[in-house]
Parts: C-alpha cells; sequence; structure tokens
C-alpha cells in the first residue's frame, strides 16, 4: 500500500480537443482529471500516462507558469495542456 | 489573353445616378495586382488629398483580388477600401465570404462609389451592368434583414450582399460593413463611409468566367496543394524532440517554442480562432483589463476556457468555409439565451470573444454571443466596441465618468446587463453610447480629465487582441503599418509561420548581410508585411498562409500567365505597402498613424506574469525597421528614392486642393 504521504493530487485540463485525440471518454472540461500520483513525479509521465500524442509538441502551464515535461509536480499543481497558436 | 483580371473597373457616381467603366492594361495589374493594391492606385490617382471621408468626394471601393474567383484555393477574400475617417489615413478592411468572386464574375475587377444620394439607395450589380435602387425600405433595417429583403425582392438566394446597419448609417466611425450574415469587413470605419453616400447595400450576382491563362497547371497545383494540405503532418519525431527539449529549456531561460502550421491548421479547421483562447491567455498573448491587467490574475485560466474551444463548439449547427477555402475556420451557431435564442448565428471568433471577454474581464458565453451578433447585424466593429466599453469601464472606475453621464449604468469589469446594454447604446448613439460610438480617441477628448490614458489604440484605431509585448513584431506592426492597430499583417511568429526565408531568396539574402540578432527578426518581420500585402493583392486569406507553405507564387503565375520569380512579386508587395504608407504621407497622417499607446509598450511594465518586466525599446526597433524598409527617420515618409525605386511617385506628385 502506498503510503499516503508519498501521493499528490494533481488537476490536468485539456484544451483544443486533446481529450478526444487521447481517447478520454467521458472527460468533463469543468472538473478536468483529478490524479493521485506518486510525489517527485514529472510532467512527462502523467502526460504519457494520459495518453496525449505528439506530447513533444504541446505546451504546458502549471499555475499560470509555463513549463517543460521535465517539470516536478507538486501537490495541488493546475497542469493545463494546449496546442500551440497563432492567429487570429 | 493574361489572366486573373477582368480588364476594368466601374465607378459609381451616386450623386449623378450614373455609372461608368474604366479600363486598365495588363501593365497595372502587374505592378499593383488587385485588392487594395488597385484600390490604393486607384484612389490615389482619383481622389484629392485633403477631402473629408464622409464626404461625397470620397471613393470607397470594393476590391476582388487578383487569384480571386480564378479557383486558386483560399483566394475568395475582399478588401473594401478608403480613406478612413477614423485614422484620417488610408483605410481598408478585409472580409471572407462569396461576394469578392461575385463582383469578377459580375465583370469588374472592383468597383468603387463616390459622391453621395439623395435618399437611401442599393445597387445591385449584375453582368457588365448597374441598377441604382430605392433603399428607403431598407434604411434602419440591420444587416441580416436588408439581405434577407433584397434576395426576396430579386428572388435569388444566391445573389451576394455587402450591407450597412444602423451603426453605418449613423456615421459611426467603429462602423463596419457586413456580407453573408456575419463576415465583416469591419476595420478603418468604412461602415461609416459607406452611410456618408446613403448606400445601404451593394448585391451582386454575375456568371461570366474569369480567364485563366494556364488551367492545366492551375489544376495540378490546386490537387497536389490540396493533398498536402489535407495529409499535412506534425514535424517528424526527432524534431517534436527538439522542440520540446527547447520547450525544457524554456522554462528555464524563457525561450519561445513557435507554432506549427500543421499544429494551427488542425486548431482553426476544428475550433475556428475560438480554439486559440485558453492558449493566449496563458502564454501573455491576451490582453486584459483594457490592457492594464495581467491575464494569469485577471483573468485566469478559469474564466478564459468558459470562452475557448469546446466550450464554444458546443453551440455549432455546421462549419462555413468562405469561398475556394479547404480549411473552413467558420461556423454556424446556434443561439442559446438572450434577444436571438432560437437563431442562427456565427460562431464567434478570437477578436471578438476576447473583445467583450478578456479585455472587460468578462466571461459569461452566452452574454458575448449575444452581443457579438447586435454588432454584426448592427454592422460595428467588436474589436473598436470591445475596446470603447473597456476604456468606459475604466473612466468610470477612476471617477472620471458617473452614473449621470452612463444613463445610470453602474459599469464595472465583467458585468453582463451593463456591458450588453452599453453595447446597445453605442450601436444606437443612445445617451453616452455616442460619445463612445467614434472610438475611444474621440470619446477621450469629448471626456476629457487625463481620460486619454485609457484610451488605448494606435494612431486613432483600438488595438486588436494580440498582446504586443508578447509578440514585439505587432508594435511594429500595430504602430507603422498604414492602418495602424491591425494585427493580420505580420508579427515575428507570423513571419515565421509565413515561410519567408524559405520562400523568398531575397529575404535569405539579405539576411545573410544583416547585422545583428534584432536585424535579422526585423528583416523577417519586414519580408513578412510586404508578403502580407502581396496575399491581399491577391485575395487569399492570411490563414491560408499561416496553415501551410501556400503556392501563391505558383498560383499567380499560372493564373496570370506571367513569369515573374517570387522575389518580383515580394516587390510588388513592397510597393503596395509604400503606395498606401504614402497615401498617409499626403492626407498628413503620418505623424498620427505612428501614435501608440505606452500600454502596448510596457510602460510601464506589468509586475507579474509571463509579460512581466517587459518594455519595448520602440526608439531603436523604429530606427532599424525605417532603415530596413527604405523609411526616412523619425518620419517614416517613403524616401524619394524609395519612392522612385517603386514607381510610384507619379502617383503623388500633383494632388492637393
Amino acid at each position: 500500500m502506498t503510503d499516503s504521504k508519498q501521493t499528490i493530487t494533481i488537476k490536468v485540463r485539456l484544451f483544443a480537443g486533446l481529450d478526444q485525440d487521447a481517447d478520454l471518454n467521458g472527460y468533463d472540461r469543468q472538473e478536468g482529471l483529478n490524479l493521485n500520483v506518486l510525489r517527485g513525479t514529472r510532467l512527462k509521465k502523467v502526460v504519457k500516462m494520459i495518453g496525449l500524442p505528439d506530447r513533444h509538441l504541446l505546451v504546458y502551464f502549471i499555475n499560470g507558469e509555463r513549463v517543460g515535461l521535465w517539470r516536478k509536480l507538486e501537490d495541488g499543481d493546475d497542469i493545463s495542456c494546449l496546442k500551440p497558436a497563432a492567429g487570429g | 489573353m493574361p489572366g486573373g483580371f477582368i480588364g476594368k473597373y466601374c465607378v459609381v457616381d451616386l450623386t449623378k445616378g450614373s455609372s461608368e467603366v474604366f479600363e486598365l492594361k495588363e501593365a497595372f495589374y502587374k505592378k499593383y495586382l488587385s485588392g487594395y493594391g488597385l484600390g490604393a492606385a486607384i484612389i490615389a490617382e482619383r481622389q484629392k488629398a485633403g477631402i473629408d471621408p464622409l464626404s461625397p468626394q470620397s471613393h470607397l471601393g470594393f476590391c476582388p483580388g487578383l487569384l480571386t474567383g480564378s479557383g486558386a484555393l483560399f483566394s475568395g477574400r475582399l478588401m473594401v477600401v478608403g480613406k478612413s475617417p477614423l485614422t484620417g489615413g488610408w483605410g481598408d478592411a478585409n472580409a471572407g465570404g462569396f461576394i469578392s468572386q461575385e463582383i469578377k464574375k459580375a465583370g469588374y475587377d472592383a468597383i468603387f462609389f463616390t459622391g453621395g444620394a439623395e435618399n437611401p439607395v442599393w445597387v445591385y450589380v449584375t453582368n457588365d451592368n448597374i441598377e441604382i435602387k430605392n433603399a428607403s425600405e431598407l434604411w434602419g433595417k440591420d444587416t441580416f434583414e436588408t439581405e434577407e429583403i433584397i434576395k426576396s425582392q430579386l428572388g435569388d438566394k444566391r445573389i451576394q450582399i455587402a450591407s450597412i446597419g444602423i451603426s453605418g448609417e449613423r456615421l459611426s466611425l467603429i462602423s463596419g460593413i457586413v456580407t453573408d450574415k456575419g463576415r465583416v469587413a469591419a476595420r478603418s470605419g468604412l461602415g461609416a463611409v459607406m452611410g456618408s453616400k446613403k448606400l445601404k447595400a451593394i448585391a451582386v450576382k454575375g456568371d461570366q468566367k474569369i480567364p485563366v491563362q494556364r488551367p492545366e497547371i492551375l489544376k495540378k497545383i490546386n490537387s497536389q496543394f490540396l493533398q498536402e494540405y489535407r495529409q499535412s503532418k506534425t514535424p517528424h519525431k526527432l524534431i517534436a524532440r527538439f522542440l520540446n527539449f527547447l520547450g525544457y529549456i524554456s522554462s528555464l531561460i524563457g525561450i519561445s517554442v513557435p507554432a506549427q502550421p500543421p499544429t494551427v491548421k488542425e486548431v482553426l479547421g476544428k475550433y475556428g480562432t475560438a480554439g486559440f483562447t485558453a492558449y493566449y491567455s496563458l502564454v501573455g498573448d491576451m490582453p486584459v483589463k483594457n490592457w492594464g491587467g495581467i491575464a494569469a490574475l485577471d483573468y485566469p485560466i478559469e474564466k478564459a476556457e468558459k470562452i475557448s474551444d469546446d466550450n464554444v463548439i458546443k453551440y455549432l449547427k455546421r462549419p462555413y468555409a468562405c469561398q475556394s477555402c479547404p480549411l473552413g475556420c467558420g461556423g454556424i451557431i446556434h443561439i442559446k439565451k438572450g434577444r436571438y435564442q432560437g437563431l442562427e448565428g456565427r460562431k464567434p471568433e478570437y477578436e471578438s470573444l476576447n473583445a467583450f471577454g478578456g479585455l472587460i474581464l468578462h466571461d459569461n458565453l452566452d452574454a458575448i454571443i449575444e452581443i457579438i451578433e447586435m454588432c454584426n447585424r448592427a454592422g460595428i466593429d467588436t474589436v473598436s466596441t470591445g475596446a470603447s466599453v473597456a476604456f468606459a469601464i475604466e473612466c468610470f472606475e477612476n471617477n472620471l465618468i458617473d452614473e449621470s453621464i452612463t444613463g445610470g449604468l453602474k459599469l464595472g469589469w465583467g458585468k453582463s446587463e451593463e456591458i450588453t446594454r452599453l453595447t446597445e447604446m453605442i450601436i444606437n448613439r443612445e445617451g453616452f453610447g455616442d460619445t463612445l460610438a467614434d472610438g475611444v480617441k474621440r470619446a477621450a477628448k469629448k471626456i476629457g480629465q487625463g481620460s486619454e490614458k485609457f484610451a488605448v489604440h494606435a494612431g486613432g484605431q483600438e488595438l486588436p487582441m494580440h498582446d504586443s509585448r508578447y509578440d514585439q513584431g505587432l508594435a511594429v506592426a500595430y504602430k507603422f503599418e498604414p492602418t495602424p492597430g491591425r494585427h493580420m499583417i505580420s508579427s515575428h511568429l507570423y513571419a515565421h509561420l509565413y515561410g519567408v526565408k524559405k520562400k523568398f531568396p531575397e529575404v535569405r539574402r539579405r539576411l545573410k548581410s544583416s547585422g545583428d540578432k534584432e536585424a535579422r527578426k526585423l528583416h523577417l518581420l519586414a519580408a513578412g508585411i510586404f508578403y502580407a500585402q502581396l496575399l491581399n493583392g491577391c485575395g487569399m486569406c492570411i490563414f491560408g498562409a499561416l496553415t501551410s507553405s501556400l503556392p501563391v507564387v505558383e498560383y499567380l503565375n499560372a493564373v496570370t500567365g506571367w513569369d515573374l520569380s517570387a522575389d518580383e512579386y515580394l516587390k510588388i508587395g513592397e510597393r503596395i505597402l509604400n503606395l498606401r504608407k504614402a497615401f498617409n504621407v499626403r492626407e498628413g497622417a503620418i505623424s498620427d498613424d505612428q501614435s501608440i499607446h505606452p500600454r502596448a509598450l510596457g510602460k510601464p511594465p506589468l509586475s507579474k506574469g509571463p509579460l512581466k518586466n517587459i518594455t519595448i525599446d520602440m526608439g531603436t526597433l523604429q530606427k532599424k525597421y525605417f532603415e530596413i524598409v527604405g523609411w526616412e527617420y523619425p518620419s517614416g515618409n517613403p524616401t524619394a528614392a524609395k519612392m522612385e525605386e517603386l514607381n510610384i511617385a507619379s502617383l503623388f506628385r500633383t494632388k492637393t486642393e
């Protein structure tokens, strides 16, 4: 059994159809994905776990700050995953 | 017989109630293309300097592009041109839909209107024929009703119509011209020019064939391009990994990983520009709270996401694509609430969403949809209107105006009812709305008390929803483009997506001999600006250029039969830019057209967020940019040498009152 002190709770928001790209049926845009992961987990692992395709081409923000996939996650992190854009 | 152009334009004199056709030779099109290249050349020739844009002496032009109607993909745009009553200089506005092609099929490369009717009229254009009709029953109707009535009267649903609504009729300087129920030539206040002529609408239908010199080659280009476009994928995995490594590095040292055309295409095709709202909010490209806020604090993702991507297309009824467009970024929605409940409307685009969203800290999507619909029906620019509302809210917050001025409205950030009501007042020029209906610069002049510090504009035109602090190329475009405050021209990111370095050997040559990194970026930016002029001379959609390696040179040579090089076409783009700029010099708009609100330059800088501490050194940028494009510093006048080089000096020699 995993020690609860070793797990953290994070929230992942997916935009511009990423939930569909990852075949996440029932994804709730309001709720996002609330996940429990081990403390020290890197964003890279979570993104891979969710199954986002072309994850190296996406843009990630945690609590409004732009980060890379190597970033270590902390309890309460609010992660946004997006496709980089231009125009309009 | 060359292709792409008809070889004539028409001038309708609404005072005399007559029209006249003028022929143009091939050399003219080779020099200026069509679109706003043709528009600027004709107006510079025909219209004297210094005239009031709302006077009968002004010209208003509807100018399809050189490739419009040829069958080339992405070629359906229309340029509306004239002297802008908003900025006092060159004005143009760009719209999609289907009317552009129809004008050429009716037998004209452009239709200009001059004079002014005594009573409201609409003009019916068919094959080589112009009829001026009584519009007294249309005056006062919104743009949607106008289209329906005209189509019903003519018994033809295929007629393409461009009209003004109440805002244009009432000469609002932020009014535009609407076609196909919500495709809007919004900027530069050209709706007021149309209204000043009491021209309610133009209705166009033609069935003439537009000549194409090498149809088999055109067919081949289309087939190949379409196949590549549909299959375009994200970059190779190794490149993707490299880009992601840069993404990791970016978190440490702030390098931005640029968007790639296939990804932009994917999002645009599915969501339109509404697919970008959340992204722009997070990266800092979205101006919030009248350019004085910080998105991460004042309009965080919890708010921004309400007006983004899937939350917007929940309303989608069916997609919409303009003429000859394989992308189809538009859409028709089912309106669920408010005064238009149950009706169809246009899927909102990012500019409108943020003008009534983050710019005023408002996240009620149903209310935003209602407001956008009101603006489309009234024929008023959503960007300028949203900016005017933001200005008013900030004035109210700072006690420069109160409820006695606003007609009882307690203005505040994000207050749906008050925002909706104020927009209605602007549309109708009712009470305080009349003060705002001519844009923020004039509103600030009327209010006084230092309110100009809240009037965010460049050269008199309200800024669009892309933050120049995020992409400093935008600061250059906003300040120095002949129509200031416009984003659909170029930026550092656009120049990258356009692929100007790959497309144009001259650009590569200039980069080799350019100096530091900043100079190289400006060379690319300038090339992007020239390229955008070329696209607008062809009637091509900028989104085509942002989402693919658009074969515009190949298209031009196939359609026209010319065999010009890429660099020669880019030179034409440079000519068009300088033509429009020279128009401003002649009008005396040059000093004004180079002003920009300090907030857009990071003065003062923001204290937090991704744009923290960014201040743009405009002086240095200006000097380097002017050197690159051949304009005098600090005036911005194209040099005499540049005018001669581009062979446009003669247009401006003797044209004063």
